[in-house]
């Protein structure tokens, strides 16, 4: 038996961004958000926070980084319909604009 | 300082480690379920783009190519390092998000990570960003082995006015944490030391003197995941008896029962998505906790970084670094083929002539050799040295400067026409130098389709050797305007037939999802260390082809077995393409040897009766408007015989054999119609 054994380190299950839908309470706290838009939609420069991240996607975005209730800043849109480059914390992200185009994400939310 | 390559990960299902009872002995002579009193095993772990390539060397002494990277080989690697806490085994894995994550849709990652049988992980995180390193930190705590972070990057950190309180993460984590700066060494010999001491004292835990739990406590989730979790612990198959691996189909039962990792380890990663929002969120908090932000301005690489990816300046860089790729290949290159080429004639040439011819006393076998020992090998460096070492040289600097990524972003609208996604930018581009490493290099791609279509351009994309024989044809007798003519040809056929494939295969193109490296300087030893590993396995591939081939084909000229093909070949070659009866020949043998394809209608010509008209040379030989159709028709072609080895080998024999059949009909049909746009027939 260790110190360690004994103490939660984790925080409670409210505190936690879950992954079932309708579920972000906790991001829009207290933030007049606007509704969500496709992140493909955002304009560059604009704070926004993940709000649905499509199942066939969620994976592969996870792997990367990317969760739900997340916040991110789009970076660089390429032209005719090329990928977008999103900032994630420290992290750059590049995704094809159909993947940006279904993740879902309210702009305005504090980083 | 000795290193011993392990087997890559399995690919056919049938032979992954998942069917297999962890416990027992490996038949393969992998580290699993190796001899106890061997060296204890420490395994890296990270995130892509944390230096943990840089990191192994340095804690080794020795630069060596090792991360999954672009035209390399996907694999793993151990290298035995001395610290002063004793003897160990680094074993190098594959950069990575999570240890659920499963690259290209292999077994996940900690199937790879188990099956090195590690006495202590040492994650390599970046100090930068410890918010999105310490869930992998969490997770492999989690399996009840030591860990030791090493909080790398330290230096890009403080660029950046990120000060860790590494003392602090060490005690939120219960595990050692250090600083380190893996460019230059500070701190890796002391964590790696860490990591070794913890993975000896974990031998002892195995031979029954400690308890697990004594050495690593483990963090509790809330109540109802750790309930979950030791439901999931008590059902685990613990017998290793035979028959056992029905029932423990992820092999993890065998392992918790060898004492390799902890009942509640081995929960946690059958439970991925219950536990990781959870270290997500811990790790946020901790990470808040432990950083102070000063307030600095972004370094120059990461506005670099920025624009590089942005359509300006993004586009205009992209362009610069092409055409000075090109250049340097192309100038470069050509100048330093024909300095080893006059080389080579002038002293290894006589002498493994004369010696062939003493020891060989048949004069017709003696040729046949010589074609493959003198004529091969030279064809060999001279595409080898100077073109393919140039270009990997070249590739692995701009990979380790992390701008490789944003040349993905950058052509990944360019390529979806094609069905491709912007990371087979890479391989299409080490295509020009050579088709065999650019084969290799699709192997980073998502999907079998992408790999496929991807390989179907590669081939279509005119090589070095190719390139070189569409510029000895034409620039001498037509000039550079049909020259360029040609080429656009090609890649109008390339284009064309790629967008055609595209359609033609079923399925859908992979969207890309791509971490964008950020952008540092290059460390000279790390490029030639990979420059030098993928030559090394070019050579591999391509030698015993290239030398075969060519005793094979002198063979053929030498005791005149080559004639009675003309006459099969001639109503295509003749009637349809319009072109001596000796082209088809050539055209023929080319497979063996491209680059050779000029040569080659000279030497054969000449035991023809056309050889008195021709008077040696080609433009005496064929017009100008034949000479374009015999170099679209080489260049289109079936590939060379060391790149249909290597696709052979990557993708199947079928597949192989398809792509070859598809660039045959494509390089009949185009011929035939410039033919007769070209008044040729």
């Amino acid at each position: 038996m260790t110190i360690a054994s004994k103490v939660t380190f984790f925080p409670s299950r409210e505190a936690i961004p879950h992954s079932t839908p309708g579920a972000r309470g906790m991001w829009n706290h207290g933030v007049d958000a606007s509704p969500p838009l496709p992140l493909a939609a955002l304009e560059p420069g604009v704070a926004a926070r993940v709000v649905d991240v499509p199942p066939a996607d969620a994976a592969r975005l996870a792997a990367e980084g990317l969760h739900r209730g997340d916040a991110v800043v789009v970076e660089a849109r390429l032209p005719l319909g090329g990928p977008v480059v999103v900032r994630l914390g420290r992290a750059r992200l590049a995704l094809a604009r159909r993947v940006a185009a279904a993740i879902l994400v309210e702009p305005g939310a504090p980083a | 300082m000795t290193g011993c390559h392990l087997p890559p990960p399995a690919d056919a299902p049938g032979n992954t480690s998942l069917l297999r009872p962890r416990g027992a002995a490996d038949p393969g002579g992998s580290p699993r379920g190796h001899d106890p009193a061997g060296l204890p095993v420490v395994a890296l772990v990270g995130r892509p783009n944390v230096g943990k390539s840089t990191f192994l060397a340095r804690a080794s002494g020795r630069f060596v190519e090792t991360t999954n990277a672009p035209g390399t080989t996907v694999g793993r690697e151990a290298r035995e390092v001395r610290t002063r806490a004793g003897r160990a085994l680094l074993v190098d894995l594959p950069g990575t998000g999570s240890l659920a994550d499963r690259p290209v849709a292999g077994p996940p990652f900690w199937d790879a990570l188990l099956a090195t049988v590690p006495d202590a992980i040492l994650v390599v995180a970046d100090a930068g960003d410890v918010a999105r390193h310490l869930p992998l930190v969490v997770a492999c705590r989690d399996l009840g082995l030591p860990v030791v972070v090493a909080l790398n990057l330290a230096d890009e950190a403080a660029a950046h006015g990120v000060a860790v309180d590494a003392g602090r993460l060490a005690q939120l984590l219960a595990v050692p944490v250090r600083p380190t700066v893996a460019r230059t060494g500070r701190g890796v010999g002391g964590v790696v030391a860490l990591a070794v001491a913890r993975a000896r004292r974990r031998r002892g835990v195995r031979a029954g003197t400690h308890s697990p739990r004594a050495l690593v406590p483990a963090d509790r989730y809330p109540p109802e995941v750790e309930r979950a979790l030791a439901a999931t612990a008590a059902e685990l198959p613990t017998s290793r008896a035979l028959g056992a691996a029905a029932r423990d189909p992820t092999g993890l039962g065998g392992l918790v029962a060898a004492g390799a990792i902890s009942p509640r380890g081995a929960a946690t990663l059958l439970h991925p998505d219950l536990v990781e929002p959870y270290r997500r969120a811990v790790a946020a908090r901790w990470a808040a906790e432990v950083e102070a932000l000063g307030a600095r301005r972004r370094p120059l690489a990461d506005r670099l970084a920025g624009w590089s990816v942005r359509p300006w300046p993004g586009l205009v860089l992209l362009a610069g670094v092409l055409a000075l790729t090109f250049a340097l290949v192309s100038v470069v290159g050509a100048a330093f083929a024909g300095v080893l080429a006059a080389a080579w004639a002038a002293l290894a040439s006589p002498a493994i002539e004369a010696a062939v011819r003493a020891l060989v006393p048949v004069p017709q076998l003696a040729a046949a050799l010589l074609w493959g020992l003198d004529s091969g090998i030279l064809g060999l460096l001279t595409i080898g040295i100077p073109y393919v070492l140039l270009f990997y040289l070249l590739v692995a600097a701009l990979e380790d400067s992390g701008y490789l990524t944003s040349l993905a972003v950058l052509t990944d609208r360019l390529l979806a026409g094609l069905g491709l996604s912007g990371r087979t930018a890479i391989p299409l581009l080490a295509a020009t130098g050579c088709n065999v490493p650019a084969i290799y290099g699709t192997r980073v791609l998502a999907t079998r389709r992408e790999r496929v279509l991807a390989s179907f351009l590669v081939t279509l994309v005119p090589c070095s050797a190719r390139s070189a024989v569409v510029v000895a044809a034409l620039m001498p007798f037509a000039g550079p305007g049909p020259t360029a003519a040609a080429f656009a040809v090609i890649v109008g056929v390339t284009l064309a037939a790629g967008i055609a494939a595209n359609a033609i295969l079923p399925g859908r193109q992979s969207a890309l999802v791509l971490e964008l490296a950020p952008l540092r300087r290059p460390l000279a030893r790390q490029v030639a260390a990979k420059a030098g590993a993928r030559f090394r396995g070019f050579l591999r591939t391509a030698a015993p082809v290239m030398i075969a081939g060519s005793i094979a084909l002198g063979l053929a000229y030498e005791t005149g077995l080559v004639w009675p093909a003309t006459t099969i070949l001639d109503p295509v070659v003749v009637g349809w393409l319009g072109l001596p009866s000796v082209a088809g020949l050539a055209l023929a043998f080319a497979f063996l040897r491209k680059e050779l394809a000029l040569q080659l209608l000279l030497v054969l010509a000449a035991g023809t009766a056309a050889a008195a008209a021709a008077g040696g040379s080609l433009g005496d030989l064929m017009t100008p408007a034949q000479l374009f159709v015999y170099a679209v028709v080489t260049s289109v072609s079936i590939p060379c015989a060391a790149t249909l080895a290597a696709l052979g080998g990557e993708l199947g024999w079928r597949t192989a054999g398809a792509i070859s059949a598809a660039t045959l009909g494509l390089a009949i049909g185009i011929g035939g119609i410039l033919a007769r746009l070209l008044g040729v027939v």
